[in-house]
């Protein structure tokens, strides 16, 4: 099986070569949405009412709650310039009112935008208190200005989007698996390979002859998803929750899928090696995105939206089942997976034993 | 003209592999098409706010409309792995319980926290909770002077009074779009060129072809410029059906100045995709590793040049390497081109710089090519 190069590149390298793209490309990416204090800009600050730039500076304090980095501007083609490259997200000008002007939509602009809304519905609020008690209304606005949260987070660990990229990626490389299920059977195949017609004529049982080539391919295939593995955790630093025996169990039993999925693909059509490969990479490619290879967001969808779609997907199980030991308390979502591969593979084992069975050549 | 007829007769034998590659770009443009639309205006961000109401009083109530009107009320069933799930893989960024007897303890003046569960320290997350906090800080201010049902419909009147918001460059949105179209390309032009080029300099490389070849009264100089022909117009054709797709998603765009940029630079990118892939044609031997390198090249640049992520988001370290990479400055000419406000020797200097860069990679491609021929016409 090691011989083979182009096997050990597409079930080897190419996943340590993707896992590597993966990592440089995303390293960043959660870190994109941690909140940073934003840079926004004010013309000639003195026009402003004085309530107004309390507040702001209020909100430009350095604090661990601070929600502004305040740049003031004398002139408003200098913020303008500021804004074009990048340098503020936005800046507030006085004209008739207080307007505020942005780059481009987004939450930075709608952070901005709501704290001048705050500033400016604070006019109507103290309007109604003074409606209700003219003499002690000041006392009560203070609420107004209150910075304590009515909010508690609950969530236990931070969300790494990023691992499920990781986690399909293995999830593919189980699949790949197939690869050595397809070799196993045209080596053992009359038609398809000269040494499969050699073993025909031996007068042995078929499957004592695909039995051990299939375990050792499950054996290679293992090794290799080991050595993924520990570059994950090792090198690219992926987590995997605390359990490594359980995820361990989870590429073995993945990689069982794998292989069982590769023989059934090779024994049910009279296709050549080509042909059965591409039947192969096509359901691996297709599971693989299915499962959140190439939009991370796109298993959620499938799970909610075609859950059928999901509960067949083998890269789906596999990547759900790493996700559960990272993410779930409970180990049954798990062990639901675990429970889903096997069946799978026991599945694809019957449906080949069925096609294999008094399979005979009269001539070649 | 028997090279030339050879030539696009495997080309025709190679067109599943042509409109595979052509699928894969056409899909992935049109899913970030539909992804936004255009900005004309400001327009408020809107988080997906999922709100289990377990109270169910007029102060809930009021910010179950609150939440309706400023943010995206998203509704799931009420299960643990359902609910994470979804704040997970960002369907829902903020889950908000209102417990039994919440507007009770608030009105008796208590400070009872209402459990969430977001992305914590995430820009969405800070802004909603933002938000949100304004509907109980309201209610606390008006708590004393006017009763419940009195003052919820007050805090959503107050609530909707709004300032004036101004966008600088409306309508910048189609041309992200636009820019994410061509740096996609980067992808499938590789893929395409380098798989369908490579394919076909190692069928004429094929040991009896080229004996064959080589007992013909034609030089292999000769059958190399044939070769290189039909590439080119292979090339051509390829990106008249990016042409195409452009002026089908984005005519606006593609018809203007800023689309003839984009367009020029896509084109130098072709040249220099041809000259590559005519290199490794003729450097590789083995059909399988050439099947690998086409992957983890058109792959490996699309990922570290900032085709699939945008350059802005990769780390330095990445960007400093990937500079050596001709694909780095194909997809920052596009940038730059999307970027132009006014077209002067300033500003479209740079984007000069860049195409040059990518003309003179295709040089040093062709020169290269020249040099691994000549030694393999002299192989045994």
């Amino acid at each position: 099986m090691f011989r083979t190069k182009a096997l050990v590149f597409w079930t080897l390298c190419f996943p340590l070569i993707l896992a590597t793209l993966f990592s440089l490309a995303f390293s960043n990416i959660n870190s994109l949405d941690q909140f940073d204090p934003i840079s926004v800009g004010i013309v000639e600050k003195d026009s402003f009412p004085s309530s107004f730039q309390t507040v702001i500076d209020e909100l430009s304090k350095k604090s661990d709650d601070q929600l502004l980095k305040l740049t003031s501007y004398s002139s408003v083609e200098k913020a303008k310039e500021d804004l074009k490259n990048g340098t503020i997200s936005g800046y507030y000008q006085k004209e008739d009112s207080i307007r505020l002007i942005v780059k481009e939509n987004g939450m930075n602009s709608t952070i901005l935008k709501q704290i001048l809304d705050e500033y400016q519905q604070n006019t109507s609020v103290i309007t109604n208190l003074i409606k209700a008690d003219p003499v002690g209304w000041s006392e009560k606005m203070t609420h107004l200005f209150d910075k304590e949260s009515y909010f508690v987070n609950a969530s236990s660990k931070p969300l790494d989007y990023v691992v499920v990229y990781f986690y399909s990626l293995l999830g593919m490389v189980c699949l790949y698996g197939g690869f050595f299920g397809i070799q196993s059977v045209v080596s053992s195949e009359a038609n398809l390979s000269w040494k499969g017609a050699r073993v025909s004529i031996a007068p042995t049982n078929k499957w004592s002859v695909l039995i051990p080539s299939l375990l050792a391919s499950l054996l290679v295939l293992f090794l290799e998803s080991l050595l993924i593995l520990a570059y994950l955790i090792l090198v690219l630093k992926v987590d995997f929750g605390a359990n490594l025996f359980l995820v361990i169990l989870m590429l073995l039993v993945g990689d069982l899928a794998g292989i069982s999925l590769g023989t059934l693909i090779g024994v049910s059509n009279r296709k050549d090696e080509n042909a059965k490969t591409a039947i192969l990479l096509s359901i691996t490619m297709t599971a693989s995105f299915l499962a959140g290879l190439m939009l991370d967001s796109m298993k959620y969808l499938v799970a909610t939206y075609v859950p059928f779609l999901a509960k067949i997907n083998p890269v789906a199980m596999i990547t759900d089942g790493f996700y559960a030991l990272s993410y779930s308390e409970s180990l049954s979502r798990y062990t639901f997976d675990i429970v889903s591969l096997l069946l799978f593979s026991i599945v694809m084992m019957i449906g080949s034993y069925l096609f294999l069975r008094r399979k005979q050549y009269d001539s070649i | 003209m028997t090279v030339f007829k050879t030539y696009w007769r495997l080309i025709r034998s190679l067109f599943p592999v042509i409109i595979l590659y052509l699928s894969i770009f056409l899909v992935l443009s049109i899913i970030m098409g539909s992804i936004g639309t255009e900005e004309k205006t400001f327009s408020m961000a809107n988080p997906k706010v999922l709100l289990i109401d377990h109270d169910q009083s007029t102060l809930s109530k009021g910010f179950h409309s609150f939440l309706k009107e400023h943010a995206k009320l998203v509704q799931l069933k009420e299960e643990e792995d359902r609910l994470e799930d979804a704040l997970f893989y960002r369907q829902v960024d903020y889950i908000i319980e209102i417990p039994e007897d919440y507007a009770k303890n608030f009105q008796q003046g208590e400070k009872p926290k209402l459990k969430t569960k977001n992305a914590p320290g995430s820009t969405t997350a800070t802004y909603t909770e933002m938000l949100c906090n304004r509907y109980f800080q309201l209610a606390r201010t008006y708590q004393e002077s006017y009763s419940e049902e009195e003052y919820v419909p007050m805090i959503l009147e107050d609530l909707k009074s709004g300032s004036e918001a101004i966008l600088l460059n409306p309508g910048k949105e189609e041309i992200q779009k636009v820019e994410s179209f061509f740096n996609y390309t980067n992808y499938t032009i590789l893929a395409l060129c380098l798989c369908v080029i490579g394919i076909i300099t190692h069928l004429f490389l094929h040991p009896t072809i080229k004996k064959r070849n080589q007992i013909s009264s034609m030089s292999s100089s000769q059958l190399n410029k044939k070769l290189f022909l039909g590439h080119f117009l292979l090339m051509c054709g390829n990106f008249l059906l990016y042409v195409l797709m452009g002026l089908c998603l984005y005519p606006s765009v593609i018809l203007s100045i800023q689309g003839l940029l984009f367009l020029v630079n896509m084109f130098c990118f072709h040249i220099m995709a041809l000259s590559l892939g005519f290199f490794l044609g003729n450097l590789i031997k083995s059909r399988e590793a050439q099947n690998g390198l086409v992957n983890v090249i058109a792959l490996g640049t699309s990922f570290l040049c900032g085709a699939f992520v945008p350059q802005e988001y990769l780390g330095k370290g990445v960007l400093t390497f990937s500079k050596v990479l001709p694909s780095y400055w194909y997809i920052l000419g596009n940038h730059q081109i999307a970027s132009l406000q006014e077209y002067n020797l300033e500003t479209l200097l740079p984007l000069g710089w860049n195409i040059l860069i990518l003309l003179g990679s295709a040089f040093i491609f062709f020169l290269l090519t020249n040099i691994v021929s000549h030694f393999r016409q002299h192989e045994q």
